[in-house]
């Protein structure tokens, strides 16, 4: 044979067998006993200046408070956190699962992946945001925010602004940049949105918008691709649907007060949808009570009041609020439409909406 | 012979069951809800689905064609950089190739990088050099007289067309092949196309894991089952053209064309590597992404494809030779050439999730999918084998173990090796399979690649992509080297 080729193919096998050895390491290891190990998605308290380190650096007041060390296993999205308890064996799930949102932790809660929390921790958080995130408690909030269509108005002039506008102005139609919601959870909770909004409050056919905008509006994978066309003036979208705190977040990073959020207006009141971040406890916990003393850190000051800063929402519990809040999206009197989806029928909701907005859009 | 009993049980456990499963225990159902309620799903997905596969193909075979005809007038050593720049483009993974599309073309808005042309564009950048090689193949050994009697008769002018003519089996053998491609084309329409443009393939992804419909996935991968066996038939061997060696010579002009085609087939792989280096929020080079491999995903990624790929050598190499030495069962082992990735990877997903864990069934799949290659390479290699050499060995009581390590295996060495890079391209570049098994904890490369893209972390995502160029280009190498191409 030749040598070269010899050498190739014995390159590629040692790879194939320090591949395979890493794996049988990494996959069959068990834990310490004074050793938690929490799921959370990547970028989730990473928006502060400390960016990525942040959550390392809070996790460490916890470890120092109990001498419980935290081992932090990042994913790509909350989604996948999900997905990598409901795959792997029960020996080797996390304790902790960190950034579910109130869609995904019902579908973890139905597929009995999640403990039911004792109602001191419960307690610890509003009631409706509660009722809102998991009624039945098998998660507990730690962060939520409110979605929101967000102007930036150094480059669209607009003083009030509904849902319904852009099916009567195609101009403003075609002035929005709107996230995929087969692929990004911030374009599904605004699907969510659309759909209570106009199905329980407007009690119209909820397609119709869709259908009277798709040719206008810009359609995009994800949060992160619309807002850089967004903000990118040549790209012409100075309309987003994003999160009620963004315009807190260009007054504190650019000292600007041009972005601007709208909720959806009818009869004088605001409907709104949260998009609620929480954390649950995993079914088959060898550490129960450091995961619930590491939830109760959670819902503590000294992990709330990073909230604001750090993930751009809003904390669960009364802490204060820096001034650059007082330009995002105050979610008091606001009337929240989440209620019209009970979580048992969340996912098939869920599944309903995604095949009619591909049946608009794929055409 | 009582070896090939477990052999068989497996290979029917992980290639006939699930697909009888999906046809009799799923599909009943399924079909009727496609039909009636979902029907609107299937006439899009399978007019797009052709549309595009006609044109992909059509413009593959016309690209493909021309250079393979051009560099016939160019020197060796530029047609040999030609035809490693081919093989290394139709080897890349499909991920990969999305995203080199997407980051040099499609982020700066031009139409090559994303939607129905940018479907098309990375169609035909992955189809060309397979139509090329095909061609180019098939007329590097031309006879003096065919060529005197085209220039006779048809005049110098009209050399390229009567080229085409007589070289019609090549060109329609590479249509064929960029059609099947095109038409099971998955990673490339999810990464470029929106809803608007999605092959049947990337419809029975979305609608089994994101839609939790396996019932309908299933009948839209019976569909395309329909579709793709007639299909498969019309590709039929190639009529050979009497061999001779005629002597081209250089025409410099035609280095212009071949140059372009270059260019189309480097310049999204090394953009790609290029932004690997560059932070563009920065505007600087930065080491950032390699520095953070083993903090990021990217080095579990790639060790659980380096696993895998281990599993699948195992499997895929086993069986192989268990086929091969059996002899009659060798058409058998061919049977998952007609089943795509997507679709054996619902099989597993509807019939053996909660049964089996992932990190078997996805090893098992590339084994599966990998086996024809291995058998017909080990097959081609066993029939070279003088038949004294086997006689001989039996009468002098080589049976068993001791007839494949002191016999067969090392005489098959060649084919051995061939096997394993052909076993460990299938593996490392799986995605359709992939994407249907995949939990995050068993993420490999190619999927990677394509979840970063999703996540925005386009750096890390090039680095990925990067790696997998790399160890794609080590293996398309070492099999240029092994001369099986």
């Amino acid at each position: 044979m030749n040598k070269k080729l010899a050498v190739a193919i014995g390159i590629l096998i040692a790879i194939i067998v320090i591949g395979s050895s890493y794996y049988a390491i990494t996959t069959f290891q068990s834990s310490s006993n004074h050793e938690i190990t929490v799921y959370v998605y990547k970028g989730y308290m990473a928006e502060g200046p400390n960016g990525t380190k942040e959550l390392p650096m809070l996790f460490g007041i916890f470890e120092n408070e109990t001498g419980v060390k935290v081992k932090i296993k990042y994913f790509n999205g909350a989604r996948d956190e999900l997905l990598a308890v409901m795959s792997e064996p029960p020996s080797q799930r996390p304790d902790v699962v960190l950034g579910l949102d109130n869609i995904l932790i019902h579908e973890g809660a139905e597929k009995g992946l999640f403990l039911k929390l004792p109602a001191e921790i419960l307690s610890k958080v509003p009631k409706n945001l509660q009722e809102a995130f998991d009624p039945q408690g098998y998660g507990v909030p730690v962060d939520y925010g409110l979605l929101a269509i967000v102007v930036d108005e150094s480059r669209a002039h607009v003083p009030s602004l509904s849902i319904e506008d852009f099916v009567k102005n195609s101009t403003l139609a075609s002035m929005l940049v709107t996230e995929n919601p087969q692929y990004s959870s911030t374009g599904l909770s605004f699907l969510l949105w659309q759909y209570t909004y106009y199905t329980y409050v407007l009690h119209q056919n909820w397609t119709m918008w869709w259908k009277a905008v798709k040719d206008k509006i810009k359609v995009v994978k994800g949060w992160g691709e619309a807002w850089d066309i967004f903000t990118t003036p040549s790209d012409h979208r100075p309309i987003i649907t994003s999160y009620g705190t963004d315009p807190a977040y260009e007054y504190y990073k650019h000292k600007s007060a041009s972005y601007k959020a709208f909720l959806f207006q009818h009869g004088g009141k605001r409907y709104g949808w949260f998009q609620i971040e929480g954390a649950a406890i995993v079914n088959g916990t060898r550490h129960l009570k450091y995961a619930e003393e590491f939830l109760d850190f959670l819902l503590s000051p000294k992990f709330q009041e990073h909230v604001p800063l750090d993930n751009w929402m809003y904390p669960v519990i009364n802490v204060s609020l820096p001034y650059c809040y007082h330009f995002a999206v105050n979610p008091k009197g606001v009337v929240l439409l989440n209620k019209y989806i009970p979580p048992g029928k969340m996912s098939s909701v869920e599944h309903y909406l995604l095949l009619q907005w591909l049946k608009i859009f794929g055409g | 012979m009582l070896y090939l009993i477990p052999i068989l049980a497996f290979f029917f456990a992980f290639t006939l069951l699930p697909l009888l499963y999906l046809v009799f225990g799923v599909s009943v159902h399924g079909l009727y809800s496609l039909l009636f309620q979902y029907s609107w799903i299937l006439k899009r997905a399978i007019s797009f689905t052709i549309e595009q596969s006609l044109i992909s193909a059509t413009l593959s075979v016309i690209l493909g064609f021309s250079i393979a005809y051009l560099s016939l007038y160019t020197g060796r050593r530029f047609s040999r950089l030609l035809r490693s720049a081919s093989v290394m483009a139709f080897m890349l993974p499909s991920s990969v190739v999305a995203y080199s599309f997407y980051s040099l073309y499609g982020s700066r808005g031009i139409p090559l990088g994303y939607g129905f042309w940018g479907i098309i564009a990375a169609h035909v950048f992955y189809n060309a050099p397979l139509a090329y090689l095909i061609c180019s193949s098939a007329m590097s050994n031309v006879s003096r007289e065919l060529i005197d009697a085209i220039r006779l008769y048809k005049g110098r002018r009209s050399e390229f067309l009567a080229l085409a003519s007589s070289f019609r089996s090549a060109i329609y053998s590479s249509w064929i092949l960029a059609f099947l491609y095109c038409f099971t084309s998955m990673a490339i329409p999810l990464t470029l196309g929106g809803p608007r443009y999605w092959t049947l393939e990337a419809y029975i992804y979305y609608v089994a894991r994101t839609l939790l419909m396996p019932k309908i996935a299933a009948a839209i991968s019976l569909i395309q089952l329909a579709f793709l066996a007639p299909i498969s038939l019309l590709a039929r061997p190639r009529r050979e053209i009497p061999p001779g060696t005629y002597k081209w010579g250089t025409r410099r002009s035609y280095y212009i064309p071949c140059l372009a085609y270059l260019a189309y087939e480097g310049l999204p792989i090394a953009y790609l590597i290029f932004s690997s280096f560059y932070d563009f929020s920065t505007g600087s080079f930065t080491l950032r992404g390699y520095e953070a491999i083993s903090r990021t995903q990217i080095l579990p990624a790639l060790l659980h494809t380096a696993y895998f790929t281990a599993i699948a050598l195992l499997l895929g190499i086993g069986i192989g030779t268990a086929f091969v030495l059996s002899r009659k069962l060798v058409p058998i082992a061919t049977m998952p050439i007609a089943i795509s990735p997507v679709t054996l990877g619902l099989g597993y997903f509807v019939f053996y999730e909660g049964r089996i864990p992932v990190w078997l069934l996805i090893p098992i799949a590339y084994s599966i999918l990998s086996i024809p290659l291995v058998t017909r390479s080990l097959e081609a290699g066993y029939l070279k084998i003088s038949r004294e050499i086997l006689e001989a060995s039996k009468l002098f009581g080589y049976k068993g173990w001791k007839f494949l390590s002191k016999v067969l295996i090392p005489l098959l060495s060649p084919s051995y090796a061939v096997s394993v890079l052909f076993v460990s391209l299938t593996s490392i570049g799986e995605f359709g399979a992939t994407m249907m098994l995949y939990t995050p904890s068993t993420i490999t490369l190619s999927v990677l690649v394509y979840t970063l893209l999703g996540g925005r972390n386009l750096l890390e995502a090039s680095v990925a992509a990067t790696i997998l160029v790399v160890i794609i280009g080590i293996l398309s190498w070492a099999i240029r080297e092994t001369e099986v191409m």
